[in-house]
């Protein structure tokens, strides 16, 4: 090999060395980034905003609720059309029982579920008419995902408006309304409200996963750049 | 070189049985099923398979200098590594050419 070309290789394999090992760094920092954001939605996702605002402030129908929308304390008015019941779930305290679970219209165009409270008590307000208006306050929560029970008719597997999308032409909100209070024109409706399930701050595996791949990354761009003075050492 | 050999075909086993694990479980798990409980079961495989990659890699780099391998004879080994079958194949290889 003439010195000419033993340079030129030379150079070649020492900026692909430093080109891998930068693109091994950049890896690294995307994990980090990846963390970092991870860590943030948590943040809006594990705090209770009981300032209330407008539902269509903070989300819209036919689209995922963003994650800063997530456990805000909202309030909607509109028209029940549908009723179900919602089997076995679990309230902030622990406690399984079924729930009530109406389909609020909201507009013309648009409906939402919302958790109005236990299905023993659906009878305590007779007086409710699916032409009343009313008025909701409550946490905006994000959808379930686990089955709790078959669907059937009047019955709904999980608090998800993609188990109610057959039933309905109007666009759907995301999540559910876990309703604190209800009130028509006459006044407000008295009965039991479920409580919230308790919000953890525990940090996922998910998170320490994207910190564990910044370090192998960044150790891989370490191997990487330690390599040749390696191959140096062991066949000189 | 014979602790090398012995390094790189315990990672080589090791890496294959994990890579089968994030290929065949995890990822199915993941995009393929909708359920919470089950992703929550098997999140630990692509968390112990990157630093078992890792180690892996290291054997790799150290049989593959101390026989004077080429870069890229020595990428493919690497590569071996990132699916199920192949690091098994290696191993299988390096045992016939060295043992």
């Amino acid at each position: 090999m003439t010195p000419a070309s033993n340079f030129f290789t030379k150079a070649f394999q020492a900026v692909a060395v430093l080109l891998i090992a930068a693109i091994f760094v950049g890896l690294g920092i995307w994990q980090l980034q990846r963390a970092a954001e991870l860590k943030e939605s948590l943040k809006v996702a594990t705090t209770i905003d009981t300032n209330i605002v407008p539902l269509e402030s903070v989300t819209a129908p036919r689209e995922s609720i963003p994650a800063t929308a997530l456990n805000k304390t909202v309030s909607v008015s509109g028209y029940y059309i549908a009723n179900f019941r919602a089997p076995n779930q679990v309230d902030g305290n622990g406690v399984v029982s079924d729930w009530e679970v109406a389909l609020l219209q909201v507009g013309a165009q648009s409906a939402i579920l919302v958790v109005r409270g236990l299905w023993s008590e659906r009878l305590l307000n007779p007086d409710i008419q699916q032409s009343m208006i009313i008025d909701i306050e409550g946490l905006l929560v994000a959808s379930q995902y686990e089955e709790r029970a078959e669907n059937s008719a009047g019955v709904i597997s999980r608090l998800d408006s993609a188990v109610v999308t057959s039933l309905t032409d109007l666009d759907l909100y995301d999540g559910y309304v876990l309703a604190s209070s209800e009130a028509t024109r006459t006044g407000a409706l008295d009965r039991t409200r479920v409580t919230p399930e308790k919000l953890t701050s525990r940090i996922p595996g998910f998170y320490w996963q994207h910190l564990s791949y910044v370090v192998i990354w960044w150790l891989l761009a370490g191997v990487v750049l330690f390599l040749p003075f390696y191959r140096r050492r062991v066949t000189p | 070189m014979s602790g090398a050999i012995k390094r790189f075909r315990v990672m080589a086993v090791v890496a294959g049985v994990m890579s089968l694990l994030l290929w065949f479980v995890d990822l199915p798990v993941a995009y393929l099923f909708n359920n919470e409980d089950w992703k929550s079961k098997v999140e630990w495989i692509p968390f112990v398979h990157g630093w078992v990659y890792l180690a892996y890699v290291l054997t790799a780099i150290q049989f593959a200098t101390k026989a004077r391998w080429s870069y890229k004879k020595m990428l493919w080994l690497i590569l071996a590594g990132t699916l199920p079958i192949a690091s098994f194949a290696a191993e299988r290889r390096v045992v016939r050419q060295y043992s």
